[in-house]
């Protein structure tokens, strides 16, 4: 098969971005890919935009106000949802398109404005992500599902301990100073990890992301017109999964099965196995999932992810550095916008364009992208 | 009935008798009777085999805590409005929120009243029973089973 290589990245700043439009958001990440990339605008073949939410973009058909403002018009394009994965499926199209010979050059664009809704509002909107019929209905937020996760993995593992969580945060936030496009930039504790106010039992202020503003663009081409750039990045392997929607209905509640199928097939197309990834960027909504995304991506044992993150193995010199930039912890989590710039952000790694959180002489990449609670996941690997 | 717009939603469902059967007092699910596969929540459809032919049984209430949860920063539906008192605070203390597995393959979720999560554990027997609110509509509590 031929390969697919990633040769233009841009990330807008993330933060509570008041007065910038989700469209001029967008205008910025790709901005910056069409002069990263070295191309004219024109250039560009197909579109594909990751989105997640019609209620945080107040608006129908978010993607066309995108397509519009980017100048490219009448140029293919259409619009992926798959919850906070959004943007890793819209990369996974992306490799699709050209991989089916329909565009030698394709954008692939994420973004998301979540700061115009309130606190309550959106947190409204991320709990009917879950399902709406059977278990919104007692007040589980999104949080509140991934605090059921996190119950469940520190009973079922007893050497597990509620400071682990933390030490995640504490690693997260100090990357995040690190990374100038990210929205947080404050260093914490541990103790203050472990002291924020409670948001959904047994999750603290500190175990969840932000609710961030933020868009990324990534430009993939063919193979054949590789050759023309300096520095690709080829895309590798892909795995995809799902998992079932009512969280009462998972095998599981200290692993996701669709991340398990989706590294498993991600692996296997590239390769390669875990103790090859140089680099990795995961999916910390919540301090938790990352503990588990350590166990499903096969950093380390069943039970084995509290002891990587106290021997401080995923910090920068340690095995297997995971969230150097931040995560979605520190750098916010845009929803549709997380998964391209997680793709960004891997490009800039093998590329040796990371400064003081690059991990050096990474050549091998992955990314973890998780959309709801574990219903969409993506796993991509890229090779420098 | 009122109560199907919030308590559960599931009004526009083929499966709504779910709620009639809560108020009389007792937690229902399907099975398909081609393949035996059992649901719950119920489902009206059979995801395995796809039939269509469904019987409601009487599922089992008692069982283990998988987990749980409180809520405390709540979706808006649910948060209180503003208060209109100045320089006032209210504090709303929300239930906790279970998992529990009444038999392999059905974990039913329920509020858990008048506790704190720190009095929970996770593997703890409890039972599942239907409750009618103040206001008419109808929901599930867990309750520890004293086992």
């Amino acid at each position: 098969m031929s390969k697919v290589a990633i040769v233009g990245v841009g990330i807008s700043k993330f933060g509570n971005r008041k007065g910038v439009s989700l469209r001029e958001l967008a205008f910025e990440a790709f901005r910056e890919a069409v002069e990263d990339a070295g191309i004219e605008k024109d250039e560009i073949q197909a579109v594909v935009t990751g989105c997640a939410s019609d209620e945080f973009a107040l608006s129908g058909q978010p993607g066309a106000a995108i397509q519009e403002y980017l100048g490219l018009n009448p140029k293919p394009h259409f619009r992926v949802e798959a919850a906070c994965a959004s943007g890793s499926m819209a990369v996974r199209s992306g490799w699709m398109t050209i991989q089916s010979g329909l565009a030698d050059i394709v954008l692939v664009n994420g973004a998301e404005k979540m700061t115009e809704a309130s606190t309550a509002r959106a947190t409204e909107i991320m709990a009917k992500f879950g399902d709406a019929v059977w278990e919104y209905p007692f007040g589980l937020s999104f949080p509140g599902y991934y605090a059921m996760l996190a119950s469940n993995y520190l009973a079922t593992y007893k050497e597990s301990d509620r400071s682990d969580l933390a030490k995640v945060a504490v690693k997260n936030h100090y990357y995040g100073t690190l990374n100038p496009k990210a929205h947080m930039q404050k260093i914490i504790t541990e103790e203050q990890a472990m002291s924020g106010f409670v948001v959904a039992f047994p999750l603290r202020l500190h175990d969840c992301s932000l609710i961030s503003d933020g868009a990324s663009s990534i430009i993939m081409v063919s193979e054949k017109l590789a050759k023309r750039f300096d520095k690709p990045v080829w895309l590798t392997g892909l795995g995809c999964g799902s998992e079932t929607h009512g969280i009462g209905k998972r095998k599981s509640l200290t692993s996701l099965e669709s991340a398990c199928v989706s590294s498993e097939q991600a692996y296997k197309m590239a390769g390669i196995g875990p103790k090859d990834v140089d680099v990795a960027v995961v999916h910390d909504c919540f301090t938790i999932a990352e503990l588990i995304a350590y166990e499903d991506l096969g950093f380390c044992g069943r039970g084995e992810a509290p002891m990587l993150i106290r021997d401080k193995e995923t910090y920068l010199d340690g095995r297997i550095p995971v969230n150097v930039d931040g995560g979605l912890k520190a750098k916010g989590h845009p929803i549709g916008a997380t998964g391209v710039a997680m793709s960004a952000e891997i490009v800039k790694q093998l590329r040796g364009e990371c400064d003081e959180r690059q991990v050096k002489g990474a050549k091998t990449g992955l990314s973890h992208n998780v959309g709801g609670s574990g219903q969409f996941v993506a796993v991509h690997i890229y090779e420098a | 009935m009122e109560f199907k717009d919030f308590s559960l939603m599931v009004g526009q469902s083929k499966a709504a008798a779910f709620v009639d059967f809560l108020a009389k007092g007792t937690i229902m699910a399907t099975r398909c009777k081609k393949c035996s596969r059992e649901y719950y929540p119920p489902q009206m459809d059979c995801s395995s085999c796809l039939g269509d032919d469904m019987e409601w049984f009487e599922c089992p209430t008692e069982g283990e805590l998988v987990s749980f949860t409180q809520i405390m920063v709540l979706p808006e539906h649910f948060a209180l409005p503003a208060l209109s008192v100045p320089f006032a605070r209210a504090l709303l203390t929300p239930s906790p929120v279970g998992l529990l597995e009444v038999k392999e393959g059905i974990r039913i979720m329920g509020w858990v009243p008048k506790t704190s999560p720190n009095d929970l554990t996770v593997g703890e027997r409890m039972k599942a029973s239907p409750q009618v609110l103040d206001d008419g509509r109808v929901t599930i509590v867990l309750e520890k089973s004293g086992k």
